[in-house]
């Protein structure tokens, strides 16, 4: 029994590298298009728990594009009324967007989290 | 107000996925001493705030340059923490093999597990580990007036403390010493749940990493 678990945990650990998505051939690192912005862990943990409203839709709070290259971030106008402007001078974003490499994405997922972390009360955007 | 949101919010984060809850918890599970389940916890809050102010820190005092290490940073840390559950998982495993559920369990009670014997180094240990929210205050910290930043990092600090405390306050009530002796043979299926859970969460953070950066690949 013991035996059988020890396989299980190590087939577990090996396995999961497996879980990444597989490239296309003729794909570059670039053009990675399976790679979706708002199916990352932090996006998933600022809807579920500090209930921002992200998506591609313009009533979100968080309004994300993305062209198989870079992503389009923009904060919406109430998102902005909500925290009196700040939002915008703390992330130093124009308010027609930003766009931003994934790697710059992922890291202003993490001050974004943050920000709600200091803030939460402001935020709450129940707009759509 | 806000300090009030701040403190619940911080006192609820520790449910989170990729926080060490489960494993304080699974540490219970496999009948560690209710006293030592404590002072992993308060391990964790104390090198938890630590970290963070220190993350804080460096965003406050040295902001510049910061952000390129940060995706590296983000990588390493959520590697650590996929580790941690597998390493408890081993555990254990090792627990089960060793452990004779069929005879009497007295001379295995009596035997002070790793996690026992050294309980706040654990849990110190553990909780050095910067969660993302602690590189976001890295980043961010500088951006934010001082006044309202440091009272809001105290209060969070305070809510993780009184919940990580509270927490393992309460599952030391759960009577695991008195479940060992009365239904010794049934444990061992609950060291295998607790096994299962564990590795799953290690598999489902590890996969969440290979999608966030999978990119890269």
């Amino acid at each position: 029994m013991q035996r059988l678990l020890l396989l299980l945990l190590i087939l577990a650990v090996l396995l999961t590298p497996g879980c990444r998505d597989k490239k296309q051939p003729g794909q570059s690192k670039q053009q990675n298009s399976s790679w979706d912005p708002l199916d990352v862990f932090m996006v998933h943990h600022i809807r579920n728990f500090h209930r921002l409203h992200i998506g591609v839709e313009p009533y979100n709070d968080l309004i994300v594009e993305y062209d198989g290259e870079r992503v389009l971030v923009q904060f919406s106008e109430s998102m902005t009324e909500q925290t009196d402007g700040q939002i915008h001078e703390v992330f130093n974003f124009p308010e027609t967007g930003q766009q931003m490499e994934r790697e710059e994405y992922l890291v202003f997922l993490m001050k974004l989290h943050a920000y709600l972390t200091l803030n939460p009360v402001k935020r709450i955007g129940e707009n759509n | 107000m806000n300090l009030i949101a701040i403190f619940l919010y911080s006192m609820w984060h520790i449910f989170l996925p990729g926080e060490s809850t489960p494993i304080l918890i699974a540490l219970r599970a496999i009948g560690t001493a209710r006293k030592s389940v404590l002072k992993i916890g308060i391990g964790l809050a104390i090198s938890n705030g630590f970290i963070m102010i220190l993350c804080l820190c460096l965003g406050v005092f040295i902001p510049k340059n910061l952000e390129q290490y940060v995706t590296a940073l983000d990588i390493i840390t959520r590697l650590l923490v996929v580790l941690i559950f597998f390493t408890v998982s081993i555990y254990i495993l090792i627990q089960l093999k060793q452990y004779n559920y069929e005879k009497d369990s007295k001379a295995a009670l009596a035997k002070k597990s790793f996690f026992e014997k050294h309980s706040l180094k654990s849990g110190l240990l553990i909780g050095l580990i910067p969660s993302p929210a602690d590189m976001g205050f890295m980043l961010i910290g500088s951006m934010l007036p001082p006044k309202k930043l440091w009272p809001a990092v105290a209060v969070i600090w305070l809510g993780v403390i009184v919940s990580f405390t509270l927490l393992s306050y309460l599952i030391g009530f759960v009577p695991m010493e008195m479940l060992k002796e009365k239904y010794n043979k049934y444990i061992k299926w609950l060291h295998i749940l607790t096994l299962i859970c564990l590795v799953s969460i290690g598999i489902w953070l590890c996969y969440m990493l290979c999608k966030d950066y999978s990119y890269y690949f």
